[in-house]
């Protein structure tokens, strides 16, 4: 009993455990897996990636030659990001993914690589 | 005596998964209880047929969301040996690590989920207040909260260092007190322990026959672990001995009490493991696997029991999967368990067996009068050949 009244004083003079999401940004870590981007650039469309996705949300565009992403079909496993060669593929911390039409999750998400060394 | 048929689901507030049980009740005492299943299948299975071994692996995962390393830890049991690859000590302490900080997230949740089903909302909110502290750590350690596939085949996506280490272990700190508090909440309210005690009796025998797994059959005193009885990976460690937790009195309240030990003994491997990975040390660069053998089957401890996964490889690709998840094992002891009860103890004594239906649906067959068999050539085509 006493320490469930200690308990109540103390939630009562903290500060509250969630955030205040959409005013306030979240806190992810340094190795969060958001968005998938694809440097286009630097591809050079040797198709590991779309063997190994499980979805099939990387393809390549043998036209165009390098990695195009459906990202309403990505699963965010970081399994394309492992096989590349190039180090092309990588994912950013940002994790509002939602779109309103379905045509938008095939908007490509360019931009080098900002850990060129580093895997996934 | 007046024999009626009480409804409970497929969709229903006190039901967070699919599954129709159907009561047949005199007055609000139950007499005989069936259930039905097929709402919520998915197909896991069938999509990872034709797989290479390491996009099967990150497939695989995805039948579960709250144990998904253990199913990467099962097939990996699987696979590891058929491809004939060594793996490091510190690989597998990382796997040990995902493993036993998704047990306490599972119990936690569990724990929360009970509170919630008994009405207790405050508690609710504070069991999953310490669960936020396990997803931010695997967020940290592996880079998803939920999914976090941090698995390769043979190795692991990248190496814990020491920030990684101090992270868990000043986590575990934070914690450890709240849990302890909140079994202590769990033993002493009245309220908890009337609708525990007594009810959903599974006498030792019948655990036994019925071949229940995991907290259900510790709870009615049946040592079953897979972590002991046939060590894998880092659980064969000498320093990494698992203790099982296991209670005598056979009904919802020695289950509740198993898992609320469990995440204390989850802990204290923890801690040992931490101690015993070498936070300089690299994991070893991923590789493509070749699989010589055709026949593969792994077993690995979900938080709710034996998790199966039977592996058929041709020409390096998957050809054949079969998983058997912990409810499929537990779940023949419902309608039993049920019988005798008051009406009003139905959802308790649910989440006392903590079902995961989802994951455990893999095929829905209707049967009318006649038994029907579908042979997996009928299955692939979605209709029966006469």
């Amino acid at each position: 009993m006493v320490s469930m009244i200690i308990k109540v004083l103390k939630n009562l003079l903290s500060k509250p455990f969630t955030s205040k999401y959409p005013k306030e940004k979240a806190k992810v870590s340094v190795n969060f897996r958001g968005a998938i981007h694809v440097d286009q650039e630097n591809c050079i469309a040797c198709r590991l990636c779309e063997v190994n996705c499980p979805t099939g949300a990387i393809v390549v565009d043998t036209k165009k030659n390098y990695a195009v992403v459906d990202r309403s079909l990505c699963i965010l496993c970081g399994m394309c990001a492992e096989v590349c060669p190039v180090n092309v593929i990588w994912f950013s911390n940002d994790y509002e993914n939602a779109e309103k039409k379905k045509k938008d999750f095939r908007k490509q998400l360019p931009g080098p690589n900002p850990r060129p060394g580093k895997r996934s | 005596m007046h024999d009626k048929i009480f409804p409970i689901g497929p969709q229903h507030p006190s039901l967070k998964e699919p599954i129709f049980l159907k009561l047949h009740v005199d007055g609000s005492y139950i007499t005989k209880a069936e259930f039905n299943l097929g709402y919520a299948h998915r197909g896991v299975e069938k999509c990872a047929e034709g797989y290479l071994l390491d996009t099967a692996l990150h497939a695989v995962q995805r039948t579960c969301g709250i144990c998904s390393q253990c199913h990467s830890l099962a097939f990996l049991n699987a696979v590891e040996p058929m491809a004939g690859i060594e793996v490091p000590d510190k690989v597998y302490l990382q796997r040990l690590l995902s493993a036993e900080l998704e047990r306490i997230h599972s119990h936690l949740l569990w724990g929360g989920l009970m509170a919630h089903e008994i009405g207790l909302e405050t508690l609710f909110m504070y069991y999953w207040r310490e669960r936020e502290h396990i997803l931010d750590v695997f967020d940290d350690l592996t880079g998803n909260r939920v999914h976090h596939s941090p698995d390769l085949i043979g190795t692991a996506k990248r190496a814990f260092n020491r920030k990684n280490l101090d992270f868990i272990l000043e986590k575990l700190d934070l914690i450890e007190p709240e849990v302890k508090e909140l079994k202590e909440v769990m033993r002493s309210e009245r309220v908890i322990t009337s609708r525990f005690k007594k009810h959903g009796m599974i006498p030792r025998k019948m655990a036994i026959d019925l071949g229940l797994v995991g907290p259900t059959a510790r709870g009615s005193g049946v040592e079953n672990d897979v972590r002991v009885h046939d060590p894998y990976m880092a659980y064969a460690f000498k320093e990494l001995k698992v203790k099982p937790v296991v209670r005598n009195e056979c009904d919802s309240w020695g289950r509740s009490m198993v898992r609320c030990d469990e995440v204390f003994e989850s802990i204290g491997l923890i801690r040992k493991a931490c101690e015993m990975i070498d936070p300089k040390e690299d994991v070893p660069k991923r590789k493509n696997v070749f699989a010589k053998g055709t026949y593969g089957r792994g077993r690995s401890e979900a938080p709710r029991g034996e998790n199966f996964h039977f592996v058929k490889v041709e020409n390096n690709r998957i050809s054949r999967i079969k998983m058997r998840t912990p409810t499929l094992a537990n779940l023949i002891c419902y309608s039993r368990i049920m019988e005798g009860e008051d009406i009003t103890d139905v959802p308790v004594i649910m989440m006392s067996l903590d079902p995961c239906i989802s994951c455990m649906e893999r095929v829905a067959v209707i049967r009318n009068e006649k038994k029907e068999v579908w042979t997996s050539h009928e299955l692939f085509e979605g209709k029966k050949h006469d």
